[in-house]
C-alpha cells in the first residue's frame, strides 16, 4: 500500500502544528496547508466537481482556520476537521446547483463518489494480490457512494471510524454497518485458494 | 486479544488497531499484531484475506495542474492579509474616523503607487498578517524574518537586478556575502532610509515615518538620502531617524532586546509605556489605550509573551501596576 500521507507520528505532528498555529505562527499554517491541500483536493474531486469549486472551498476553509485559530482544539484531529470542512463545502455547492438531491444521511445514493483503483503497479508482487485487486476493482462499481467514501477515508486516508461517522453525519454504528455491508460483499467474492502459501511469503517480510 | 480468535475477515477489516497495523508498515516488526498472528496459525487465511483487501485499496490520483497549490496559497495569503486590515479599519474606537480618513488618503497613495509599480518590472511582495511572523529566503539565500503586519518587496531575479529589498514594518536580516554573478552591496530601503550592507545581521523597523536599525554583527552604512545624512554602524549600535525630528541618533544597545520578537517575545528595558503600547499595536493591530496620562511616560522593563494574549495582559498589568482590560478591539490601561 503506497500512501505517502501516512505517518505513524501524524497525530502528534498535527497536534504540534495546531499548537504553533494557535500561537500565531504563520509558517506552521503554511505547513498545514502544504501537508493537506493535495489530499483534500483528491478527496474533493471524487464528488464529481471541478477544480475551480475545490479551489474556492479550500480557500475559504484555510482562511477560516487562520482567522479562527484560537478556536482550534489541539486534541481533536485537524486532518479529520479539514476533511469534514471540504465535504460540507462541496456538498453545499452541489446542492445549490441541484446536482445533489439532499445530503440527508438516510439516502444512500444522493451524491456521487467516484472511486477507481490506481493503475496496476509493481507493489502487487504476486498473482493472488492481482486477483484480489481485479475483484475489488469490479466490486467498487456495485457499492454505494457512502460505502465507497467510508472505504476511502478509512483505508486510504487512515481516518478513524469515529471521525468518519462525525464527518458524514452518521452514528458510529451506522458507519460500521455501511462498512460491514461493503466488506461482506467483497469477502463473498474473494477466492480462498493459495492464501496460505502467500501468507507464509508475507510473514517472511518481518 | 482473545476475542480475535473468533474474528472473520470483515471483523479484522473493522478493527482499528488491525487496520493501523496494516497501514503503517514501519511499526510492524515490534507490533502486538505481528506476535498474535505467529501465535494463531489457524487464523492465517482470514488475516491474509483482510490484509490483501486493505492493500488493494490504492486509489487513482486525479491530475492537478502544476502551480495549482502555489497559486491557491498565494490567494489565501492575500485574503488573510486583506481581512486583517479590514478588521483594523472597522475597529470601533475614538480613532475610527481618523482611520477612515487615513484609509482614504492611504488608498489614494496606494493607487498612485500601484500605477508606479505597474510601470516597473514586477517585484515579489511578501507580507505578514497581524500577530504572525514569517521567515523568507531571498534569491541569494539571505534570510529575512518578517515581523507581524510587515511587508518586503524585491525583484525576483538578482542576476540582472542588484540585491535590493524594500521594507515596510519590521524585519531582521541575515545577509549572505555576495557570490559570483551577484552584486556585492545589499541594500535595504525604507520610506526614508537606505541601509547598505556587506554580509551582516541587523534589524530594521520602519513605521510612521521613522526608521530604526539595530546592527547585531558586521557593518552597515545607514543613510538618509533626503537629508544627506549618513552614519557607519558598528555591532550593537542602534540608529534612529524620524523625518519630523531631524538628524540620525545613535546609541549602544543590548541586541537581544531588538530581536526577541523572533521568538514571539517582546523584551524591553526602561521603556516608556507609551512606546510599548505602540509596539503592541503594530504587532496585534488593535489599540492599546492609556487612560491615565501619568502612566504614559512611566518606564518599565520586562518581557511579554506575544503568543499568549491573556498572560500578556496580566503581565502588563503587573508591570504598570494598573488595570488592563481587553474591550473588543481595544485594550484599556487605567
Amino acid at each position: 500500500m503506497t500512501n505517502p500521507s501516512f505517518d505513524l507520528h501524524q497525530p502528534y505532528e498535527d497536534q504540534y502544528l495546531v499548537q504553533q498555529i494557535r500561537s500565531g505562527d504563520y509558517t506552521a499554517f503554511t505547513r498545514l496547508y502544504n501537508k493537506y491541500a493535495p489530499a483534500l483536493t483528491q478527496y474533493g474531486l471524487k464528488f464529481n466537481v471541478g477544480l475551480p469549486e475545490i479551489e474556492d472551498s479550500l480557500h475559504d476553509i484555510f482562511v477560516w482556520v487562520w482567522a479562527n485559530r484560537q478556536k482550534l482544539e489541539v486534541r481533536h484531529s485537524i486532518k479529520s476537521y479539514l476533511f469534514k470542512s471540504i465535504r460540507t463545502s462541496i456538498l453545499h455547492a452541489l446542492e445549490k446547483t441541484n446536482k445533489v438531491r439532499s445530503i440527508a444521511p438516510e439516502e444512500e445514493n444522493s451524491y456521487y463518489f467516484e472511486l477507481e483503483l490506481s493503475p496496476e503497479n509493481l507493489a502487487l508482487q504476486n498473482e493472488n494480490q492481482r486477483l484480489v485487486r481485479a475483484q475489488v476493482a469490479g466490486l467498487l462499481n456495485t457499492l454505494t457512494a457512502k460505502q465507497k467514501e467510508v472505504i476511502y477515508l478509512r483505508y486510504y486516508e487512515g481516518l478513524r471510524f469515529e471521525d468518519i461517522a462525525a464527518n458524514m453525519n452518521l452514528s458510529v454504528k451506522a458507519c460500521y454497518k455501511i462498512m460491514g455491508r461493503a466488506i461482506t460483499t467483497l469477502r463473498e467474492n474473494m477466492p480462498n485458494s493459495r492464501v496460505l502459501l502467500l501468507f507464509l511469503l508475507y510473514l517472511q517480510q518481518f | 486479544m482473545e476475542k480475535y480468535a473468533e474474528y472473520e475477515t470483515e471483523d479484522f477489516l473493522q478493527d482499528e488497531s488491525f487496520v493501523e497495523w496494516v497501514l503503517n508498515p514501519e511499526t510492524k516488526a515490534r507490533h502486538p499484531w505481528t506476535a498474535w498472528i505467529k501465535a494463531n496459525p489457524a487464523k492465517k487465511d482470514t488475516v491474509q484475506q483482510a490484509i490483501n483487501i486493505i492493500r488493494s485499496f490504492n486509489f487513482k490520483q486525479e491530475p492537478v495542474p502544476a502551480g495549482f497549490y502555489t497559486e491557491l496559497i498565494k490567494r489565501i495569503d492575500t485574503t488573510i492579509h486583506r481581512e486583517e486590515e479590514e478588521r483594523l479599519l472597522n475597529t470601533p474606537s475614538p480613532f475610527k474616523k481618523m482611520w477612515r480618513a487615513a484609509a482614504i488618503i492611504g488608498g489614494l497613495l496606494i493607487g498612485g503607487a500601484a500605477v508606479y509599480v505597474l510601470m516597473q518590472p514586477s517585484r515579489t511582495a511578501i507580507s505578514t498578517p497581524y500577530a504572525a511572523i514569517k521567515t523568507v529566503v531571498l534569491p541569494d539565500s539571505s534570510e529575512v524574518v518578517l515581523n507581524a503586519n510587515s511587508d518586503i518587496r524585491f525583484y525576483p531575479d538578482w542576476k540582472t537586478h542588484a540585491r535590493k529589498v524594500w521594507v515596510d514594518g519590521e524585519a531582521f536580516f541575515k545577509v549572505r556575502p555576495a557570490r559570483g554573478g551577484e552584486a556585492a552591496p545589499f541594500t535595504v530601503y525604507t520610506s526614508e532610509a537606505e541601509i547598505e550592507v556587506l554580509g551582516t545581521e541587523f534589524n530594521v523597523k520602519s513605521i510612521d515615518h521613522s526608521t530604526a536599525v539595530m546592527l547585531r554583527s558586521g557593518k552597515v552604512n545607514f543613510r538618509i538620502p533626503g537629508k544627506r545624512a549618513a552614519t557607519v554602524m558598528r555591532p550593537a549600535d542602534y540608529c534612529y531617524y524620524n523625518s519630523s525630528q531631524g538628524g540620525i541618533t545613535t546609541r549602544t544597545v543590548n541586541p537581544a532586546l531588538y530581536t526577541s520578537w523572533m521568538e514571539h517575545k517582546y523584551r524591553f528595558q526602561e521603556t516608556p509605556a507609551r512606546e510599548i503600547c505602540q509596539t503592541l499595536k503594530a504587532y496585534f493591530g488593535y489599540d492599546f489605550v492609556i487612560k491615565r496620562p501619568e502612566l504614559e511616560e512611566q518606564r518599565i522593563s520586562g518581557t511579554l509573551e506575544l503568543q499568549d494574549e491573556r498572560l500578556l495582559i496580566n503581565v502588563l498589568a503587573d508591570l504598570l501596576d494598573a488595570t488592563v482590560t481587553r474591550n473588543g478591539e481595544e485594550v484599556i490601561i487605567e
